[in-house]
């Protein structure tokens, strides 16, 4: 099957920079898959995700959406419509004084008929479980909802791909939550995800990793796999998710643990295991 | 190196009205003179009402203020005199950046205390040198700095008037890993050179765990638990329960202790927890 | 302390006047507008006050978010009801110290007051009861005939509604910005006007910088959502005129004919 986004020789400068922001970037992302994109500040991983929807065009190489070249023009809007792009200040994203309306924007934008709109704003609503705050004023809503009324904006245009560049940076605890679950279940209906992120706990649970640094990538695989190489991520000043550091400080001081116990819960069982504090009911 | 103390703080938004919320109720809460101490709190628990009271930006509706035994609002000019012994940075203070130069930037809350001249050039040298603002930075307008940097011209705006308590509302929010080390680096830093006492808001218990030597938390507009960070960090569910993000080694630990492991209460960071468990375990297979 | 100001306050409801096209609406607004400063004998203002009555009363307003409404602006009113009483010449009534109380003063404050109460009453049911959207839409669709004059009308509606939906996130902002520089020992209270002039040059320039980039991120935001003008765009809430909103506009045009009526007939 055809990767729904392929980016072929990718190299791109700021106008007026004296260095490539992006060196030579080749990659593919598949349908349905969710991936998660990491890196430091001026690793490349936003200007990266503003290639895959023509915000930005290559100076060299090329972006192809379901084989439509980001650098075409007359396909611009296809382009914007299957891929959607969810921004980190939640409050720049909203146009409309009432929820709703906000939502209505993109399909509006495309000449969708009136009743379809309807139907489209009421269901991207009841995905991100904001639908009781629809005739709500957005500027009285939490970080956390803002983003989420922000994902409904984007999921009105019906996209294939929603990519998400550090949508939880400006957020609370809870409002990361609330956007994380919303992500995961986005990902479970089987839409296609790219988030952007540095924090490294919310890319736990994404199918593929990829760590950027120096506008180039550096690793590109499964969590567990790219987690593992905690030496090599601290070199690049990038860290470890805290469960990974736990194992692997186990592991440096004689403790038989695998490093890929993620989350908090089994990371706990996989060390009462090597303790024989517990017996092996918990392997992954 | 000043003492803060709050005696029954209590701050009622839009009284009388039916919108109105008690936001702070009856605070008691004593902070010695040089002490590191971080305020954890869910949105909305009350911790910035309860700083923004702390350098006098809002006035109790009951209770009183007192920096180093005096009532902050005793006169005006004790009320303007606090606001450059209490050093407040509010959240994404790179927002607030205004002057042409950062020099300038840095000088405006030194300048306003009235300093001129060479005295002034030096403060301005001071607040950068603990911020972490290099003098090359100078002259350069802030708008053309990096996020990063910004927040570190607007931090250094602060040092530079020495405040003798220094407050930061949420200093790593938006910051990438490294970003957040450097910041909470310079802090110490401040501290340790100066004696000053600082207070540090988050809901990032990592931060809390990296640095304080008191948590305080704050829920609905009380204190809800007051002590070390081994202390505070025992309370697991209690903590989960108002929505705060636990360390992953605080749950380990938790958990591990459910499970049978004789290991203290309350970890908080990953060396604690490896320490502690390794050091049961020779108990463990010496069985 | 900035929020509250209740401008624009919308307030979503199923009332007969809320479900009025917003086109109605303006058009009645405007004619009541001219409805009220034409009116100058007793029967015309009552029919004035009376209309007012009925909109409040079909819009289920209460006399407190009037009240409300009107909070904002009451220095005004004082302001003008009072150099309306104190500075029209003829037939003195009271006089003391250097005030000079007329019986044209105090027909002509009464009028004058009356008129604005009822203009702030009159605008504040139009935007209690109708979204912003809802209100620029109509706009748009009233000005629609000027594009034949090259007037960007879809464009400028798009920059109110967006204006309006920053106002409170600004006024957020600005509050922040203030607090932010008050903790740097910045002064807005002391001192002479040019002083506290120069004293908001702290505040200005974070918000305009911020402003400018709020701008620069939304546009990025609109155009990732496929905008591209006004061209081929539809509404999910389209406007149409119903028999009720023709019904509306014929009664206000009544209503006014009837008080140029009174005012020629001098009743």
């Amino acid at each position: 099957m055809e990767p729904i986004i392929k980016i072929e020789n990718l190299r791109f400068r700021y106008p007026g920079n004296k260095e490539d922001s992006l060196k030579n970037i080749s990659t593919s992302f598949e349908k349905g898959s969710f991936t998660a994109i990491l890196g430091h500040n001026g690793s490349g991983k936003s200007t990266l995700a503003k290639h895959l929807n023509s915000i930005l065009l290559p100076s060299e190489g090329r972006v192809l959406v379901k084989g439509m070249d980001t650098a075409d023009e007359s396909r611009l809007l296809d382009i914007r419509r299957t891929v959607g792009m969810v921004f980190q200040n939640p409050d720049n994203q909203i146009v409309a004084s009432v929820v709703e309306d906000d939502v209505a924007f993109a399909p509006e934008n495309l000449g969708v008929e009136s009743s379809e709109i309807r139907r489209r704003v009421d269901a991207a609503l009841k995905q991100v479980e904001m639908y009781e705050y629809r005739t709500h004023a957005p500027h009285l809503l939490s970080g956390g909802q803002k983003q989420r009324i922000a994902i409904a904006g984007v999921l009105a245009m019906q996209p294939e791909v929603i990519v998400l560049d550090e949508p939880t940076a400006m957020l609370d605890p809870q409002g990361r939550h609330e956007v994380i679950n919303c992500i995961e279940e986005l990902r479970r209906q089987g839409v296609t995800v790219i988030l952007i992120t540095h924090h490294m706990s919310e890319c736990i649970h994404c199918d593929r990793l990829i760590v950027m640094s120096d506008g180039e990538i550096r690793m590109d695989g499964t969590p567990s796999e790219v987690f593992s190489r905690v030496e090599e991520l601290r070199a690049m000043d990038l860290d470890v998710p805290e469960t990974v550091d736990i194992l692997y400080q186990f592991r440096k001081r004689g403790l038989d643990v695998p490093i890929n116990a993620l989350e908090a819960e089994s990371c706990a069982a996989v060390v009462a295991v090597a303790l024989h504090v517990l017996e092996g009911a918990f392997d992954e | 190196m000043s003492e803060i103390r709050l005696e029954n703080l209590t701050h009622v938004y839009s009284q009388g009205t039916p919108f109105e919320k008690v936001a702070l109720d009856h605070i008691n809460l004593t902070i010695p003179a040089g002490q590191l101490i971080v305020l954890l709190g869910h949105t909305g628990s009350g911790k910035s009402t309860l700083v923004q009271h702390l350098n006098g930006l809002l006035k109790p509706t009951e209770g009183r203020v007192l920096l180093d035994g005096q009532d902050i609002h005793r006169s005006k000019q004790a009320l303007r005199d606090t606001r450059f012994q209490v050093g407040l940075v509010m959240q994404y203070p790179e927002y607030q950046l205004f002057e042409e130069t950062v020099r300038r930037d840095i000088g405006f809350g030194p300048g306003n205390m009235g300093l001129k001249g060479e005295e002034l050039e030096e403060h301005i040298r001071i607040g950068a040198d603990f911020a972490g603002v290099s003098e090359e930075l100078f002259e350069l307008s802030p708008l053309d700095l990096s996020g990063g940097q910004k927040r570190r011209v607007a931090i250094a705006g602060i040092l530079a008037m020495e405040p003798g308590v220094l407050i930061l509302d949420e200093p790593t929010a938006g910051l990438d890993p490294a970003g957040c080390q450097d910041i909470l680096e310079n802090v110490k830093r401040y501290k340790q050179e100066t004696g000053a006492t600082v207070i540090l808001i988050s809901h990032d218990m990592n931060t809390a765990a990296a640095i304080a030597e008191r948590v305080v938390v704050v829920r609905s507009g009380r204190i809800a638990l007051d002590g070390t960070p081994d202390e505070v960090f025992a309370h697991v569910e209690e903590l989960r329960e108002m929505g705060l993000d636990i360390p992953d080694s605080t749950i380990v630990g938790y958990m591990l202790k459910r499970w049978g492991l004789p290991i203290p209460d309350g970890i908080s960071t990953t060396e604690e927890l490896v320490d502690a468990v390794m050091a049961v375990k020779g108990g463990i297979e010496g069985c | 302390m900035l929020k509250d100001i209740t401008l624009g306050q919308y307030f979503p409801g199923d009332t007969i006047v809320h479900r009025l096209d917003p086109r109605t609406k303006l058009l009645c607004v405007t004619l009541y507008i001219a409805e009220i400063f034409t009116a100058n004998t007793v029967c015309g203002v009552l029919l004035s006050y009376a209309t007012l009555a009925m909109a409040v009363i079909l819009s289920k307003t209460t006399v407190k978010q009037l009240l409300k409404g009107m909070k904002p602006l009451l220095f005004i009113i004082i302001l003008t009801g009072l150099l309306n009483l104190f500075y029209t010449t003829g037939d003195t009534l009271v006089k003391f110290w250097i005030f000079n109380i007329t019986r044209q003063g105090v027909i002509r404050s009464a009028q004058m007051v009356s008129r604005i109460v009822m203009l702030i009453c009159g605008s504040f049911l139009l935007t209690l009861t109708t979204s912003p959207l809802s209100i620029t839409d109509g706009l748009e669709m009233l000005m629609n005939p000027l594009k034949k004059l090259r007037v960007p009308v879809h464009e400028l509606s798009m920059m109110m509604s967006i204006a309006l939906r920053f106002i409170p996130t600004l006024m957020e902002e600005t509050d922040k910005i203030m607090s932010a520089q008050k903790a740097r020992g910045a002064d807005f209270e002391t001192g002479s006007l040019f002083q506290r002039a120069k004293a908001l040059l702290p505040v200005l320039v974070p918000l305009f910088v911020s402003a400018f980039r709020r701008a620069d991120e939304l546009a990025t935001a609109m155009e990732c959502r496929c905008y591209h003008g006004g061209s081929g765009r539809t509404r999910m809430k389209e406007l149409k005129m119903e028999s009720r909103d023709w019904l509306c506009i014929l009664l206000f045009l009544a209503l006014l004919a009837a008080v140029i009526a009174l005012r020629v007939l001098g009743i």
